[in-house]
């Protein structure tokens, strides 16, 4: 016998493979899939983050001290009707209680208006820049709108729109949407104040007498009786 | 035809010679399959190009050479600390195993295993095997040499396999 007979007959009854050929080929479309959604994610993120650090101001002034000064980006406010991906969560689907009629490119400009003097009067060492940019979304069946500003790059964000539920009712719905020990309500200047923190987050949701829901939340910088300040502020109403 | 038919065609018509060489080469056919896996897998990837290629079947002979070689070299295969001395078999004891060409085989490095399993099993000339190792053919040659002359010296005259 030869070595090549010796090599046939040694590999002559194989046992059956494990090799399964559809399955390696799910598992490298997958593995494919799965890079380019990392890829394309990846080089998303890289021309959102340009775009972003394109559009800062060039010459913002820092207020001396100022842990967190709000920077204001220079966007234009967009048209109403687009959806904004600063939903919270405070949205469920229901129309609010009183309807909104002011027009919401109007009201988030007045709104931006109002938030600007607040923030000044909260934060009298920053300077702000108005035109603060909001986020418009319609609310369902057209019972206003839900408007969302986001200061200092994301570190402050201040939502606002019609309440679906009542004062009365404020504290069950506080009850169904945050069940932690760290969330609490408390009243100021008669109005039910929702206040919940996280570790470097804090949220405070405000009840207005005339239905308004102002929802303020401070990634660092801010401190929670300044966002509460904010939250209550009169001037922060779907209602004018 | 579509990519995937042409793969699929392909790997059914090759796919037990690559078991088979993986098998020469290794020793076990559990191995074998991984090894087999990892170059159908490599395989898919680049098949667009690989199609194309005037000889694909030396690409994955290559590919499988390559595939066992990096095997060879991983951390588990190398020497471990251990507190108990294996087990092994009585040399010179085992009538069969002595005749066991897989035995003999794997008393080979692994470039002059193969060697022999390229020239031998697969049938390829010294110059196409010097192509798919990356070597001189001088280097194919003396290492058959040396392969061949290991095997002798594992056998008697007159046992089945003296060559």
């Amino acid at each position: 016998m030869d070595l090549t007979q010796a090599m046939l007959a040694a590999t002559d009854n194989p046992p059956p493979t494990s090799i399964d050929i559809d399955r390696l080929m799910t598992g490298e479309r997958r593995r494919t899939h799965r890079l380019y959604a990392v890829t394309g994610t990846a080089l998303a993120a890289v021309l959102v983050g340009g775009i972003v650090v394109a559009q800062q101001p060039a010459g913002h002034v820092e207020a001396p001290g100022a842990a967190h000064p709000p920077a204001v980006a220079s966007e234009e406010p967009p048209s109403c009707g687009i959806s904004t991906q600063m939903d919270d969560g405070l949205l469920s689907g229901k129309p609010p209680l009183r309807p909104v009629t002011e027009s919401c490119f109007v009201g988030a400009g007045r709104l931006g208006d109002a938030l600007t003097t607040v923030l000044s009067d909260q934060l009298p060492d920053t300077t702000i820049t108005p035109p603060l940019p909001a986020e418009i979304a319609k609310l369902v069946a057209g019972d206003g709108y839900f408007t969302a500003f986001r200061v200092a790059g994301g570190d402050l964000e201040v939502r606002l729109r019609g309440s679906e539920t009542t004062t009365a009712g404020f504290d069950a719905w506080r009850a169904s949407r945050c069940l932690q020990a760290t969330c609490r309500v408390e009243q100021h200047d008669g109005q039910p104040v929702l206040i919940r923190t996280s570790t470097g987050t804090v949220e405070v949701v405000a009840l207005h007498a005339d239905g308004t829901m102002v929802s303020a939340l401070a990634r660092g910088g801010l401190v929670e009786q300044q966002l509460v300040s904010i939250a209550v502020a009169p001037a922060l109403t779907v209602y004018p | 035809m579509t990519t995937e038919q042409a793969y699929r065609e392909y790997v059914g018509a090759n796919l037990d010679r690559l078991r088979r060489t993986a098998y020469l080469l290794c020793g076990d056919w559990h191995l074998a399959d991984d090894l087999t896996s990892t170059v159908l897998v490599k395989l898919l990837r680049h098949w667009k190009r690989a199609s194309e290629m005037e000889h694909l079947d030396a690409y994955t002979r290559r590919m499988l050479l390559s595939a066992w070689l990096d095997e060879r070299r991983r951390p588990w295969r190398r020497e471990s600390f251990t507190d108990r001395l294996p087990e092994r078999p009585a040399a010179g004891l085992d009538t069969d195993q002595r005749l066991d060409v897989l035995s003999l085989l794997a008393r080979l490095p692994p470039r002059r295993r193969a060697v022999l399993v390229l020239r031998y099993f697969c049938d390829l000339s010294v110059a196409e095997t010097a192509q798919a190792l990356g070597c001189s053919e001088g280097t194919v040659k003396s290492h058959a040499a040396r392969a061949l002359e290991t095997l002798r010296a594992g056998l008697k005259e007159g046992d089945p396999l003296w060559i």
